[in-house]
């Protein structure tokens, strides 16, 4: 992969982290009946914690379902009020967003923003790009009238496009050139953090280095953190500098990205990492294909999670979850098994 | 063979403003001809309900009188106008000039757009307001029972010009002449009904009654139903329990014997009437509003604008309501149908608006019931109006969902 940089350079570790998420939990109710009790829960965030240090961009991988869309949403605090059981911290520059007046935390929303994997959705139709990327800009008065032509063409201009784009609405750009308006009205705002929720997901190929590509050019120019979801391990090993694997509202590893891609620990993350295509057509070897389904979150197995799908389950796992710890000595290198040292 | 382009789509900018989603879909609905009737009949029927003052009427707009000092030219017409006619045409001036300047200004640049827009409408919205109540405090209309036709053949007056249709909704044919009832003729295109008042005139004053219990019922309903609709949407919870509560209870309520209790209790009033169907009719408009909100609130453009920090207003009103409103207004043309219907039972039943005030469904009535004798040729023209107007709105309704259909735009 030439065409997207990977880079650690500019994380400053000593620094305070510009995210801490601790303990958080996200519980949807599955509710029931005339008067709407909840009958249980889906558990789609179920106990995570990690850090973001200014500049750094850590991946969050995992299959479809495993929380890690909610995960993203939840340290925002987007998800809808009432809509779920929210438990945990979450510290956004030292402020627990959770703890805050809704007037204190729209104050500083506009540190952290989100990038959407679905381009088509994540476009208001009936506002011009323009007026889309003024808004928040007039609202939080952080720009004068005046100036705000000349902003909005600078902004266009760094994701590629002519001032002219302002003029259009979402339905005149294909999918890519809307992922890249996307971009724009996120750095509108001058965030510090920027949530990418599989942004290339729904891009070609071909578009999504260019994506990619841009991201990374304004993480260097801008000095901006990333948390970055996906589901595919390339992508993220490529883009992060740290990678926390998601299975079934849980991390199971964290670390490192080169060092996660490299030795995996966690039987999933060797499972993921094997079901990632390589350009060698005759490899047979090497491959562990998991059995069976992602259990229900509603429901989900004791002990370990992903104990009836693995393959050094021992009768430990099913009972006991195991506590995410060093498995590589001095690189903070982590992973939820017992199996595994 | 032909030549096959080598070059890309060199990206040029239009001249054109873009076109918005609104100015997409309208042109989209008004695409068969069909419907380009029907819309052109309501447009037709509602200015003719703005105007009919100066349509029908038997006072004409100048005529030259003699009096004791010689010949004096005098404005019958005008000075016998109401004061609420001339708010009405005021209104409706403002109302045209918005929509006017609206389009004009499409092409001025964005960002001045808005100001300008805004100003305009201001500016237009306060001549209107400071106009009307000037003619509020100065316009004195008294009443006139000056017969002008028999000046004229006494020779008292002359250089008349009357109106369009020389005759007003009120004005009866002397005993004398005995013209009741009459046929279609030169002199009463539509003929005369059984007091030998012109069924034209008559037709055309009731378009008033008919659109204006349409559309005040239905911007009364429209505004309850949304701003109902958006609260159980956006904030669900309680609000959508609670609000889905009070929409069954409104529901239940039987809107036409509500008003005839109404009506037996405090008399017949045409504003009642309208506010009764507005205060009863905002229940649907409040569902469809409803089910938009829940499915835009998880639009990730919702969260991205909840991201920013938008205030909670702006993003319901600014964000959510543009894109729920659409299926709001197909009802709301099915709406009007339905008010204009309900306003013409009421009338032709007798209990509608107040006689002599001309309405198609008290025309309707007047043409005959079993008791007398039945004259089509009275009956025809308001029967047909109400059909039309209401197949019109029907139709219109029709093509807005066509066009708005999101697997249909192109």
């Amino acid at each position: 992969m030439t065409a997207i940089e990977n880079q650690t350079s500019n994380v400053q570790p000593s620094m305070e982290p510009i995210l801490n998420v601790e303990n958080l939990n996200v519980w949807f109710p599955i509710t029931g009946g005339i008067l709407g009790r909840p009958r249980g829960w889906v558990k789609a965030v179920n106990g995570i914690s990690f850090s973001v240090q200014p500049g750094e961009a850590l991946g969050i991988v995992g299959e479809s379902g495993c929380g890690k869309t909610t995960a993203g949403r939840a340290i925002l605090r987007l998800l809808p009020r009432g809509s779920a059981h929210i438990s945990g911290h979450v510290y956004f520059e030292g402020q627990d967003l959770y703890a805050l007046k809704s007037r204190e935390l729209r104050a500083i929303r506009r540190h952290a923003q989100i990038i959407f994997q679905d381009p088509i959705g994540s476009l208001n139709p009936r506002m011009t790009v323009g007026a889309m990327i003024t808004e928040p800009l007039l609202v939080h008065k952080i720009i004068t009238r005046q100036k705000v032509r000349a902003h909005v063409a600078e902004l266009l201009k760094r994701v590629g496009f002519d001032a002219d784009a302002a003029y259009r609405y979402p339905h005149e750009f294909s999918g890519g050139q809307r992922q890249r308006i996307g971009i724009a009205r996120a750095l509108a705002v001058n965030p510090r953090l920027i949530v990418c929720d599989e942004p290339v997901s729904a891009l070609d190929v071909s578009i999504q280095a260019q994506v990619l590509n841009l991201l990374a050019d304004l993480r260097r120019e801008l000095g901006l953190s990333y948390v970055f979801i996906a589901h595919n391990l390339a992508v993220v090993e490529h883009f992060s500098d740290r990678v926390a694997v998601m299975y079934l509202g849980k991390i199971v590893e964290l670390g490192p990205a080169h060092s996660v891609v490299s030795h995996p620990s966690h039987p999933y993350t060797q499972a993921l990492l094997s079901a990632v295509p390589l350009p060698i057509p005759d490899r047979t070897t090497g491959r562990t294909v998991l059995q069976g389904e992602v259990p229900n979150p509603a429901n989900p197995p004791s002990g370990c999670p992903f104990h009836p799908r693995c393959p050094l389950a021992t009768a430990k796992c099913r009972i006991e979850m195991p506590p995410i710890e060093i498995k590589r000595g001095d690189i903070a290198h982590t992973a939820a098994c017992w199996n595994v040292e | 063979m032909t030549e096959l382009s080598a070059h890309p789509a060199i990206e040029t900018p239009s001249t054109a403003p873009p076109a918005s989603y609104w100015t997409l879909a309208i042109r989209k609905m008004l695409r068969p001809w069909l419907v380009k009737i029907f819309a052109a009949y309501i447009a037709a029927v509602l200015l003719i309900s703005l105007t009919v003052p100066l349509l029908a009427s038997g006072k004409p707009y100048a005529i030259d009188i003699h009096t004791g000092n010689g010949w004096v030219t005098r404005y019958p017409l005008f000075a016998d106008l109401t004061t609420r006619d001339y708010l009405t045409f005021i209104a409706g001036a403002v109302i045209i000039g918005i929509v006017v300047a609206w389009r004009l200004t499409r092409v001025v640049e964005m960002m001045r757009r808005r100001s300008l827009r805004l100003g305009i409408a201001g500016v237009l919205i306060g001549a209107g307001i400071l106009g009307g109540s000037a003619l509020a405090i100065l316009h004195h209309n008294r009443f006139d029972g000056t017969d002008y036709r028999a000046l004229i053949k006494s020779g008292m007056a002359k250089n008349a010009i009357f109106a369009p249709i020389p005759w007003g909704y009120a004005e009866m044919e002397p005993l004398s002449k005995n013209a009741i009832n009459e046929l279609p003729s030169w002199h009463h295109w539509l003929g005369t009904d059984r007091s030998g008042r012109d069924v034209l005139a008559r037709m055309l004053w009731a378009s008033r009654v008919a659109m204006g219990i349409g559309f005040v019922s239905q911007a009364i309903a429209l505004s309850l139903g949304i701003i109902v609709g958006a609260m159980m949407g956006y904030f669900g919870g309680i609000f959508d329990l609670l609000g889905m509560r009070l929409v069954e209870m409104v529901e239940a309520i039987p809107t036409f014997f509500l008003i005839l209790t109404f009506i037996a209790i405090f008399g017949r009033s045409i504003l009642m009437i309208m506010v009764i169907l507005g205060v009863t009719g905002w229940t649907g408009y409040a569902r469809f509003l409803r089910a938009e909100f829940l499915r835009i609130r998880q639009l990730d453009y919702i969260v991205a604008a909840r991201a920013t920090g938008m205030p909670l207003w702006r993003i319901m009103f600014r964000h959510m309501l543009p894109n729920g409103l659409t299926p709001v207004l197909v009802s709301a043309s099915f709406g009007l149908a339905g008010a204009v219907t309900i306003e013409s039972s009421l009338s032709y039943l007798g209990i509608g608006v107040r006689p002599p005030t001309p309405s198609w469904g008290g025309m309707l009535n007047a043409a005959g019931n079993p008791a007398t004798v039945f004259h089509w040729f009275e009956a025809l023209p308001p029967g047909l109006a109400l059909f039309l107007i209401v197949l019109a709105f029907n139709i219109v309704g029709e093509a807005l969902r066509d066009a708005i259909d999101p697997k249909s735009l192109s």
